[in-house]
């Protein structure tokens, strides 16, 4: 009996596919050409209906099911198909009928991996490596699980002998170029990222990041561009099309950003960031209640998202609605308690209601979460001030005054805005 | 001005017409202005009289095409009798270019004397004030040697200009042997005694360490500092060296000592030094000294009444932002805008940013009231610079005028809400601590679009309502005349000190007025690179009569006048 496919089977090629089997099975096709099946099997996977193929290949391994080739075939059709559970025992039969192939091994390594099993997946890729050291795509499998389970250094590792045995594999340059983007080594990451895309130039990742890392470069039209590119080709990213509106606001026309946020929207992505950087940029250009409106939009769809809450608060304390802006910090801070920037805006409304010592505890929040943030220091002392604490004020003041200082130092503009 | 007729149908046609294309091509500035069109609280209109009064001078800064920030700062504007005829008249610094000019076509600043027919008449030459080719910043009036006849100090590139009243509107270059050395890049000055020997000091702002001797500015978007939203632009202040204000004191005899040192002023070039005001902040009769600085913290001296100052900036809330940032200061004016007797501070600062109204909380603290007033919204998109608390329509309350304009002349292309040209703002006191626009209500004079820099406040036509002297970037100056603020009953003071300090600056007087009580001082040097009328004007709203008139001399007695007529001017002596 055929156990029926997980997904892809259509309803007519199931009843050919059903009147071919059961030809097969009169005529004894599939007994004397397995190959022909295997090929058929992949064709049919190939062109995206990787169900019919597990079929056909499930009737082949029920006639020879010590057929390492039928076995392995039929897992690797599951596995396309998404049914991982049979992937995963038919990649376990095959191991068990050849316990050298690497083929298997990396195969079950995949299925462990679509199963969210990477710690049963790894002694499978290590003895992959083991037996072909030179394989390509397996150091880069590791260094993927590495990087989930954030062992950065280990990933890295691995991704650079994947480089060593593979130097033309874009996805793994990407990924190591995204790393040194993220960790702050910005030509590293552009001489990676750049290779990727001269190798793979459609591919959306490298393009995204190749254009965050020309961002932070200032090569600000370069960076856009690249960004344009990649939302071409991965237009369902939502990331993406968020980074790309903050960066045009930032650093291009403003009016793309909006058209690029709108257009993400138009085309059915409802997702709440696109929202909340759409109120971002409402708020840019001073319309507070087309703000408030896309931040609401952000929170129906997405009832919990702290950012929005925390903007919402923002756009409300401008326009000095106070009451609703505390409200909406509130909730940040419920939502997102370690929040510092919430915290302070909570404090700042106290303070302007003379709850100075509500206020003072707000403050020292913020500032424990974040002892960087000049502005909460400052706040800090102003209300510490205030009831007299005036030795505890100074030294706040004199915190806020050195990282004012720092922050000038690496600021990119020569003038002062409260951007 | 009384003599001048109304502007005619044709020009309020032009007017409408100079809206309708101001509001398409100011953006978000239109709509910020267009949000506050609410019926105007009075019916006063601001017209610009500027060509038909004869204020013709076009303003150099440098190249229209601007690449450098020296070309940006634009200059002030001072208002005084010069020649004690008793109209105020008019003088414009004016600026210059690295390029050479060819021989005679050198950019000159001029003095106009005021006709009292509603024209001006350009008396520069016989003045002796043009410096032809001096590339200067501001000015400010005030008789330093107590001669009776005032003198006129220029900042600009290079070293300042001390000009000594000859009377009669003629003055002589006096500043070498003045003491006045400066390099550098002077900005806003002001005189104030502030060790109260009865003369008059000067403190002088300085922006950039730099000068025509100082190597070539760098280029758009050469330095890292030099980008704004991602676009390469003008470079500074930010990334550029700063440079230290100068305290003079004024030692008689016609001769200054510089003596920053040891005064307690900052003498570590960390700020970008422009507007600068004395005033009596914490009533203990000496003057303080706030200096709006630029992307640098804003500084606040503390006078110990013996000449030794504290910078107390971020202890007192006048240094930063309620949140604690540093502004883009520029401009400053101190006045009582709530009439609690103390009074609060204005600073005009970036766009996307605000201008920040600082409540005078009393011992020398300050609050940051500008959203909660209504000012911080409304000037979210303009970039201020010239401004002064001025009570236009006579109602007892004083309001805000800011001139605008931007510092980017591309900033047009980047659709960012903001221009380079733009409108200058009308806030009214609303009385409850809150202000509102009323920029579209208040004449053809403020539909006009230009990039404004310097303002100064006084009543050129002696009509008993302030009118604005503006100095516009690339362009001829601006003159709005105030048409209906003197609706309301007011009052204005001249005072004479003496035998020092003939200008009586630093005086404080306070006017009770029915259920009024105001307070102003007498400044010399505020705003932007400006100085205003020195006299004092009261709007006293439906009040009759004036109760009492208290006149706290500087570092002298206390004088009570009753029984003062109203509307006019009072000339004052110091007893």
């Amino acid at each position: 009996m055929l156990r029926r496919p997980a997904a892809g089977l259509s309803p007519l090629p199931s009843v050919l596919l059903g009147a071919l089997l059961a030809l097969c099975g009169a005529q004894g096709c599939g007994a004397s050409n397995p190959a022909a099946t295997i090929e058929e099997a992949r064709r049919l996977r190939d062109s995206g209906r990787p169900a019919d193929a597990a079929a056909l290949l499930a009737d082949l391994v029920k006639r020879s099911p010590r057929d390492f080739k039928a076995r392995y075939e039929l897992a690797l059709a599951w596995h396309a198909a998404r049914n991982e559970e049979n992937a995963l025992a038919e990649a376990a039969s095959a191991i068990e009928i050849d316990p050298a192939s690497p083929d298997a091994r990396l195969l079950r390594a995949d299925v462990l991996v679509a199963l969210k099993r990477d710690d049963e997946a790894l002694p499978e890729l290590r003895q992959v490596v083991a037996t072909d050291p030179s394989r390509p795509g397996v150091h880069r499998r590791i260094g993927e699980i590495h990087a989930r389970a954030g062992r950065v250094e280990q990933m890295l590792n691995q991704m650079e002998k994947e480089l060593a045995v593979n130097p033309r594999d874009a996805g793994t340059l990407t990924e190591i170029g995204i790393h040194s983007f993220q960790s702050g080594r910005l030509d590293e990451a552009s001489e990676r990222l750049e290779r990727a895309v001269s190798l793979l130039p459609d591919l959306a990742r490298a393009l995204q990041y190749l254009g965050e890392v020309r961002i932070r470069q200032k090569r600000y039209s370069e960076g856009l561009d690249l960004q344009k590119r990649a939302l071409a080709d991965d237009p369902g990213n939502a990331q993406l099309v968020v980074n790309h509106a903050a960066a045009l606001d930032s650093y291009g026309d403003p009016r793309d950003a909006e058209t690029v946020l709108k257009a993400a929207l138009d085309r059915g992505l409802r997702d709440p960031r696109i929202y909340v950087q759409l109120g971002k940029h409402e708020r840019e250009w001073l319309r507070f209640d087309d703000a408030a409106a896309a931040l609401k939009r952000a929170l129906e769809i997405a009832p919990g998202n702290a950012e929005a809450h925390f903007y919402l608060g923002r756009t409300y304390d401008t326009q000095g609605r106070d009451d609703e802006a505390l409200r909406e910090f509130e909730e940040a801070v419920r939502l997102a308690p370690f929040d510092p920037y919430a915290h302070y805006s909570i404090g700042m409304i106290l303070a302007a209601r003379g709850k100075t010592n509500e206020a003072i505890a707000r403050f020292r929040r913020s500032v424990e979460l974040k002892a960087d943030n000049p502005k909460a220091h400052y706040a800090l002392a102003r209300s510490l001030r205030k009831i007299g604490r005036k030795e505890e004020a100074e030294r706040e003041l004199a915190v806020h005054g050195e990282l004012l200082k720092k922050q000038r130092e690496s600021k990119h503009e020569g003038v002062a805005t409260a951007d | 001005m009384r003599a001048l007729r109304p502007p005619t149908e044709s020009r309020l046609a032009a007017g409408a017409g100079t809206l309708l294309l101001a509001a398409l091509a100011a953006g978000s500035c239109a709509r910020a202005a267009a949000a506050a069109g609410t019926p105007a609280p009075s019916s006063v209109r601001f017209a610009n009289m500027a060509p038909a009064a004869g204020l013709t001078l076009q303003n150099v800064s440098g190249e229209v095409r601007k690449t450098t920030i020296d070309e940006t700062v634009g200059n002030g504007v001072c208002l005084y009798d010069v020649d004690d005829d008793g109209k105020i008249d008019v003088f414009l610094p004016n600026g210059s270019r690295t390029r050479p000019f060819p021989a005679g076509q050198e950019p000159r600043s001029a003095l106009y004397r005021n006709k009292g027919d509603g024209t001006f008449e350009d008396i520069t030459a016989r003045a002796g004030v043009a410096a032809p080719g001096y590339w200067a910043q501001g000015c400010v009036f005030g008789d330093y040697d107590d001669d009776g006849k005032v003198d006129l100090f220029v900042t600009g590139f290079g070293r300042y200009i001390l000009y000594h009243g000859l009377g009669g509107g003629r003055f002589k270059d006096v500043t070498a042997s003045s003491g006045l050395k400066g390099r550098g890049w002077s900005t806003g000055a002001a005189f104030g005694d502030y060790d109260g020997d009865g003369r008059l000091d000067l403190y002088v702002s300085h922006y950039l360490d730099y000068d025509a001797s100082s190597p070539p500015l760098p280029r758009p978007g050469s330095l890292k500092n030099c980008f704004y939203k991602g676009a390469p632009v003008i470079c500074g202040p930010g990334g550029l060296e700063p440079s230290i204000g100068h305290l003079f004191h004024n030692d008689g005899n016609g001769v200054f000592r510089d003596v920053t040192r040891g005064s307690g002023l900052v003498t570590v070039p960390t700020g970008y030094g422009l507007g600068a005001v004395w005033s009596d902040l914490d009533l203990d009769g000496d003057l303080d000294l706030f200096v709006a600085n630029d992307t640098t913290p804003n500084w606040l001296y503390r006078n110990d009444g013996h000449g030794r100052f504290t910078e107390i900036g971020a202890v007192s809330g006048a240094g930063y932002t309620e949140e604690g940032r540093t502004q883009s200061g520029m401009g400053v004016d101190a006045g009582d805008y709530d009439n609690d007797g103390l009074l609060d501070l204005i600073v005009t600062n970036f766009s996307h940013d605000y201008s920040t109204l600082r409540h005078n909380d009393g011992s020398l603290t300050f609050t940051d009231v500008s959203m909660a007033s209504g000012i911080g919204l409304a000037t979210l998109p303009t970039l201020g610079w010239g401004v002064g608390f001025l009570d236009y329509d006579n109602d007892g309350r004083r309001d805000i005028f800011i001139a605008n304009g931007h510092v980017f002349p591309n900033i047009d292309d980047r659709h960012l809400g903001t221009t380079w040209k733009q409108h200058n703002q009308l806030f009214h006191n609303e009385g409850d601590g809150r202000f509102r626009e009323v920029t579209n209500e208040a004449g053809p004079g403020f539909q006009e679009l230009h990039s404004a820099r310097g303002a100064a406040f006084g009543d050129l036509d002696d009509d008993g309502d302030i009118d604005i002297v503006v100095n516009n970037i690339d362009e001829p100056p601006s003159l709005l005349r105030n048409d209906g603020g003197n609706a309301g009953h007011w009052i204005g003071f001249r005072l004479i000190g003496g035998p020092r300090n003939r200008g009586a600056v630093g005086a404080r007087v306070v006017v009770r007025a029915g259920s009024l009580r105001q307070v102003e001082e007498i400044h010399a040097g505020s705003s932007h690179n400006s100085s205003n009328d020195p006299r004092l004007h009261f709007g006293l709203g439906a009040s009759t009569s004036v109760e009492r008139v208290e006149i706290r001399w500087p570092r002298g007695p206390v004088q009570v006048l009753t029984g003062l007529a109203i509307d006019r001017y009072h000339t004052v002596r110091e007893p």
